[in-house]
């Protein structure tokens, strides 16, 4: 009996059960759009159900209006029947701007960023600029996280708009807390990078554990469904997180020297 | 949020309406939660745990402040399993399946011997049990809990969970095949 209790408590480990990314960020999206009085009279839709029904909306918007946009009489008639005349259908870009809703804090300047650490703000050379920058203050060590938007060499992670993510925060890396708390079917790899010690953690990647300045493990979930590399150096983190591949995830980690 | 608040604090947080600290209780129980949904609803485990974690926050004012809160929030996160598991998984019946690694972390040989017992035996025998039996085996197994912690995550007395543990792995050892007949055969092989 005691072999196949243990054997029970081993196949606990490798239940191929997902290993729930952004589950607490999902959960909390919920809990924020849905106002409580609300709540109870909407019923559950499962995540793959909803995933399908916004795909297929997108694509009738999509369709739409560029239908709209190749025929202009269609479009102004259209543009009546909603009373919107006058008002001009663009294909520039999408103003929003990229990383709104990762909860990645407050979008500031660079400049801003800057001033709201105390260490110096790297900028991957191969990927140039960041497109939005945030401070998250309320977080236990100050992140400041840089956005791109998806683009060559950048291809979109999911639908979240964003192709590259960089987070530079005070903080330290140690093996034995990063790896007690990873989800099942994640895997963990040393790896040096800039003179660093840090880690790869292809998708899934996790619940990221670190120490903060007061040695306090602190846990932070992976903003994107994506492959993660991260690093310390200085007593500083730096975690990037895009669907890029080991190799070219370090080549743009090595130009943040 | 503050570092190094107990479990406690953050229940009482959360209990105010804190979605920091209900976050982060979020990111404490997660892996037990869809551990839990997954012997349950198997492939929509993933959307049980999420509604079930919705569910928790809204009725954390019935929750006893001082009680042990792992078992009052996989409770729901198993009547939610259940309510999501319809359909297609009803009828196909449940297949669990192992990962071909654990969470992250490199077993060791010693590990990895389990006796005759391989993971992929194990895992279609715990498969083909009653629903009961798979979440009794879960709780004390896969999440760990305590016997007294089962009978509140069950609603039952503690002598109730001893009792379902027993006949969970009675039942288990019947679906698994003769293990003293594969050792032999292995030995006569090797």
């Amino acid at each position: 009996m005691a072999d196949l209790e243990r054997a029970l408590r081993d196949l606990g480990e490798y239940l191929d059960h997902p290993a729930g990314l952004n589950l607490a960020s999902a959960v909390r999206l919920r809990l924020e759009e849905q106002p409580a009085a609300t709540r109870r009279t909407l019923p559950a839709i499962p995540v793959a159900r909803r995933r399908a029904v916004l795909s297929f909306a997108t694509a009738v918007v999509v369709f739409v209006m560029s239908a709209l946009g190749f025929w202009a009489p269609a479009r102004e008639a259209v543009a009546d029947l909603f009373g919107l005349r006058g008002v001009l259908f663009s294909r520039e870009p999408s103003p929003v701007r990229p990383g709104e809703g990762l909860r990645v804090g407050r979008p500031v300047d660079l400049d801003a960023a800057r001033r709201g650490v105390d260490f110096a703000l790297r900028i991957p050379a191969r990927l140039g600029p960041p497109d939005a920058v945030y401070l998250d203050e309320a977080a236990p060590a100050t992140v400041v996280a840089f956005v791109y938007r998806p683009g060559s060499g950048r291809p979109e992670v999911r639908t979240t708009g964003v192709g590259f993510l960089v987070s530079q925060f005070r903080g330290r890396v140690d093996a034995a807390v990063m790896t007690k708390f990873l989800g099942p079917g994640s895997t963990i790899e040393p790896i040096t990078v800039n003179g660093g010690r840090g880690f790869w953690l292809p998708e899934p990647g996790h619940v990221v554990m670190y120490l903060d300045q007061q040695d306090r493990i602190q846990e932070d979930t992976a903003r994107l469904t994506a492959n993660v590399l991260l690093w310390e150096r200085d007593g500083v983190i730096t975690r990037l997180e895009s669907r890029l591949p080991r190799a070219e995830m370090l080549a743009i980690a090595t130009s943040m020297k | 949020m503050e570092s190094g608040l107990d479990e406690a604090e953050l229940v009482e947080r959360a209990k105010a309406g804190d979605l920091d600290a209900f976050e982060r209780l979020v990111v404490l129980h997660q892996r037990a939660a869809l551990q839990v949904a997954y012997v349950i609803a198997g492939s929509e485990a993933e959307d049980a745990t999420q509604e079930a974690f919705v569910k928790a926050f809204r009725a954390l004012g019935r929750f006893r402040s001082g009680s042990p809160f792992r078992p009052w929030l996989l409770r729901i996160v198993a009547n939610e399993a259940r309510n999501q598991r319809r359909g297609a998984t009803r009828r196909a019946g449940l297949a669990l399946r192992v990962a071909e690694r654990p969470a992250g972390v490199e077993r060791s040989s010693e590990d990895a011997a389990l006796g005759a017992i391989s993971r992929a035996e194990l895992v279609r025998a715990v498969s083909g049990l009653p629903e009961r039996d798979r979440l009794t085996l879960a709780y004390r197994y896969f999440v760990g809990l305590s016997e007294a912690e089962m009978a509140t995550a069950m609603a039952c007395r503690p002598g109730t969970v001893k009792s379902r543990l027993a006949r969970a792995l009675g039942r288990l050892r019947q679906e698994l095949p003769d293990q003293s007949a594969a050792r032999s055969s292995e030995a006569n092989h090797g």
